[in-house]
């Protein structure tokens, strides 16, 4: 624990060495998110509501995909480069020491522009959620939940490539999570939809998450977690016997 | 006196080219090895897989009693891994960069900072601790890489080419306070170098791979000995060309 706990402060030490860079980065994904804020909002003044989706819910399902989001892809941030790593052999210096390899390489780097995500999906959520003390708690619970499910999905996908040799799962995996949960599940129908729900489980990323903060159900809460924990298992499993198929590039980076 | 490092059969196929094929390999607590070997002979591989970067396709790695890969986390934290190619963090100080590593070895932070402070004094590299580790020069990164690899006070010191880059002053200093840290804290040394003089110096046992396979194993004197040559040097030209006529064949 307390190597990991290195590792993350390794990671904070060294974004935080370029103040400027982080600064910077952070408020462009923050105004990047905004845009995103701005569009919905014309939109649905327009249309009013679709399949039982408005502005305000779908700021909601915003706020838990760019809040979870930012936890994996800004505090997880290798989460979506292992298959580039495990193609192009750059895990030989992470493989030597003396900590466990996946949680090491998810912790050691942070992506300062997806940090401007987590910070908006929290502000997101305490402007526009309604943030009662219940509703802040289940919002914990489902972000933590979505993050789960998406660092093991990415970590999956990514994993693939030690037994393909070919990275672009990993890249795949990443973009389908990630477009697919940004639209509410209730737009997409039959074979789409029951995808969303299993191969791709961008459902329960952010549709089901916001649909439990506003009507909290224990089964669906239930079937949240179970989906985190098996991609979350899944990935870790994927990885550990892709890690047996690795072959060094002699590369030595720092991951 | 029990193994620090004890790999049996080692293994390890590329598609068709059978990189290294059966090597056995150990190494006592505090003693001093050097794997000597031709480039191609396998020793990259078989020091890959020694580190559990790589799996081998045949045999097992022991370290200190650990089966890699499954013990890898507490068989690595006996274990020092020195190479000029190693990275360290740029954008931190050096006395920043080695203090988390130390806690990345399960070190509390009070004796992380004490072990940077003694180590960086051993290898005469205390001025380097304010600097930025982007600002080190090749050589300093080695030396800084060294005091990384020690902090912890490791059983088992693995070092690739340590002195590549090291004038050879620096060299001389290194070589002493390796063996010091040999000899005061019972750290044993499996050291891969090119440099036979630095290996007849630092090294009590040699170990020659080639063609994956070990060839020769015992003090520098008996292997030379053994090949009727006057120096590893003249053993280490024979392998490699022995190597080069096989090949031209």
């Amino acid at each position: 624990m307390r190597g990991l706990l290195a590792t993350m402060g390794n990671a904070f030490a060294e974004a935080r060495a370029n103040r400027a860079a982080l600064g910077s980065q952070m408020a462009v994904m923050v105004l990047n998110d905004v845009v995103w804020v701005v569009f919905w909002v014309l939109f649905f003044r327009r249309v009013g509501s679709v399949g039982g989706w408005d502005a305000r819910r779908i700021l909601l399902l915003l706020a838990v995909l760019t809040t979870a989001g930012g936890i994996t892809l800004g505090l997880l941030a290798n989460a979506r480069r292992i298959g580039t790593m495990a193609v192009e052999g750059e895990l030989d210096a992470v493989l030597t020491l003396p900590v466990a390899p996946l949680p090491y390489l998810l912790l050691r780097r942070v992506e300062p522009t997806n940090l401007g995500d987590l910070l908006f999906g929290v502000c997101l959520f305490v402007l526009s959620g309604r943030p009662t003390l219940g509703r802040t708690a289940v919002f914990v619970g489902v972000v933590l939940a979505s993050a789960t499910l998406i660092t093991g999905f990415l970590v999956l996908t990514g994993s693939l490539a030690f037994f393909l040799g070919r990275s672009e799962g990993g890249d795949l995996g990443f973009h389908a999570i990630v477009l697919l949960g940004s639209y509410p599940v209730d737009v997409f129908a039959g074979v789409a939809k029951v995808l969303l729900y299993s191969v791709v489980p961008a459902a329960f990323v952010s549709t089901v998450p916001a649909t439990l903060i506003d009507s909290f159900d224990a089964g669906r809460a239930a079937a949240l977690a179970a989906v985190a924990g098996a991609f979350g298992l899944a990935g870790w499993a994927t990885f550990t016997a892709g890690l047996r198929r690795y072959t060094s590039g002699s590369l030595w980076t720092r991951a | 006196m029990g193994y620090v490092l004890e790999a049996r059969g080692l293994v390890k196929r590329f598609k068709s080219v059978v990189a290294v094929d059966g090597v056995d390999l150990t190494v006592s607590a505090g003693e001093r090895v050097a794997l000597l070997g031709p480039n191609g002979a396998g020793k990259t591989t078989t020091l890959l897989m020694l580190l559990g970067a790589i799996t081998p396709d045949e045999g097992t790695v022991d370290i200190d009693g650990h089966r890699l890969p499954r013990g890898r986390s507490r068989g690595m934290s006996e274990v020092g891994f020195v190479a000029g190619y190693l990275p360290l963090p740029d954008r931190l100080r050096v006395r920043e960069a080695l203090s988390i590593f130390g806690g990345l070895c399960g070190m509390r932070r009070a004796d992380a900072d004490r072990a940077v402070a003694l180590n960086l004094e051993r290898f005469a590299v205390a001025h380097l601790a304010d600097r930025m580790c982007m600002d080190l020069s090749s050589g300093q990164r080695t030396l800084i890489g060294i005091v990384k690899a020690v902090l912890h006070q490791p059983r088992l010191l693995v070092l690739d080419e340590p002195t590549a880059s090291l004038d050879p002053d620096v060299a001389f200093r290194v070589r002493s306070a390796l063996l010091e840290v040999s000899g005061n804290e019972g750290t044993a040394l499996l050291v891969t170098s090119h440099n036979m003089v630095e290996v007849e110096r630092l090294c009590e046992r040699v170990v020659f791979i080639a063609k994956g396979r070990v060839v020769a194993d015992g003090p520098p004197a008996d292997v030379v000995a053994q090949y009727g040559h006057e120096d590893l040097e003249a053993v280490f030209m024979h392998l490699a060309g022995t190597r080069l006529n096989e090949a031209d064949i």
